[in-house]
């Protein structure tokens, strides 16, 4: 008998836990809704990254439930209509900081890929200007070959585009269209890096040895051009002796 | 033992409160006029390097500062010193 009642007790302890459990509003206390709406536009306007937005709703939804449950559907609409304004400032403040975040990461990454160029091009073994300029001219004509292939593509792709739609979207198609995507991206990714080479060669020059790459290329014009005169000279000479 | 402890604690404040080289402290008071004359400073010293060795001590240099502007300061400040380093190392 004696097991029993303290096997019944302890079911009722349990039980009433958690009742008391569920009845717990974990901290929110409300009072009016002027005065809860302005708690939240003071909070909404310390808002500068997504998590501080998301935490201001959070706990602006909180006490919309605990003004629903405890007063009525009214109070809990007239507490919204007025912390609506100040969560709606919080999000464009939000954005505004995210825009700036973006901006500066854009800056930073401008910075540190200049001055890793400048590193490669300091590091660049200098050959003759005559070898390093016939690579130039090689990478250019590479990137033209790869220009009109990625206009092929990119044509081919808004036509296939046409295609999986007109066909109800069929796997074999949507998987030929990935196909051409990586394409691209490949092409577009091997122009970048031939790009970049010849950035490299036409700054290694500027930098080691102070002097513009492409006035070599008119040293070396003049110099083929005087060396044909010259020919043309000794071969007239010849005639007329 | 007691002496040994002194000494190992003496020790590691010291070596907590040494200033490591590439420390670089930003007054926040001034900060607007030091992200100008060192953005332009630093980003002349890259340009003007004559040598491998001088071009990697002057990066250092300028990381240095940027990480110190990223960390301390921020805001404005951080972000003008980002902009006229790029513009002056564009010029090259």
């Amino acid at each position: 008998m004696k097991k029993l009642f303290a096997k019944i007790a302890a079911y009722a302890v349990v039980v009433i836990l958690l009742l008391l459990a569920t009845k717990c509003d974990h901290g929110v206390k409300i009072t009016t809704p002027q005065r809860d709406a302005k708690r939240i536009a003071e909070l909404a306007e310390l808002v500068e990254s997504e998590a501080d937005l998301r935490a201001v709703e959070k706990l602006a939804t909180k006490y919309e439930l605990a003004y629903r449950k405890s007063i009525s559907g009214a109070a809990a609409m007239k507490f919204k209509r007025l912390a609506e304004p100040a969560l709606i400032a919080a999000g464009d403040r939000r954005d505004a900081f995210r825009e700036t975040e973006d901006y500066l990461l854009a800056q930073q990454t401008q910075l540190n890929d200049k001055l890793s160029l400048l590193d490669a091009a300091w590091q660049l073994p200098l050959t003759t200007a005559e070898e390093q300029l016939s690579e130039i001219q090689a990478n250019n004509n590479a990137i033209a070959e790869m220009e009109a292939t990625l206009a092929e593509l990119t044509s081919k792709k808004e036509q296939l585009g046409f295609e999986v739609v007109d066909k109800g979207y069929p796997e074999e198609l949507l998987a030929e269209i990935g196909k051409v995507e990586d394409e691209i991206s490949a092409n577009e990714k091997r122009i970048s890096e031939l790009q970049r080479a010849n950035t490299v060669i036409e700054y290694a020059y500027k930098l080691q040895q102070g002097a513009d790459i492409y006035s070599f290329a008119v040293t070396v014009e003049c110099a083929e051009e005087e060396a044909t005169e010259e020919v043309e000279t000794e071969v007239e000479t010849d005639y007329v002796e | 033992m007691r002496q040994r402890v002194l000494l190992l604690g003496v020790a590691t404040l010291l070596c907590a409160c040494a200033n490591k080289k590439g420390d670089i402290t930003i007054d926040e008071q001034n900060a607007m006029s030091i992200a100008y004359d060192q953005s332009y400073e630093l980003s002349q010293n890259i340009v003007n390097a004559t040598t491998y060795d001088e071009f990697k001590a002057a990066r250092a240099a300028l990381n240095d500062y940027e990480a110190a502007f990223r960390t301390q300061i921020g805001g404005e400040e951080y972000q003008i010193f980002l902009e006229e380093c790029n513009m002056m190392l564009n010029e090259l």
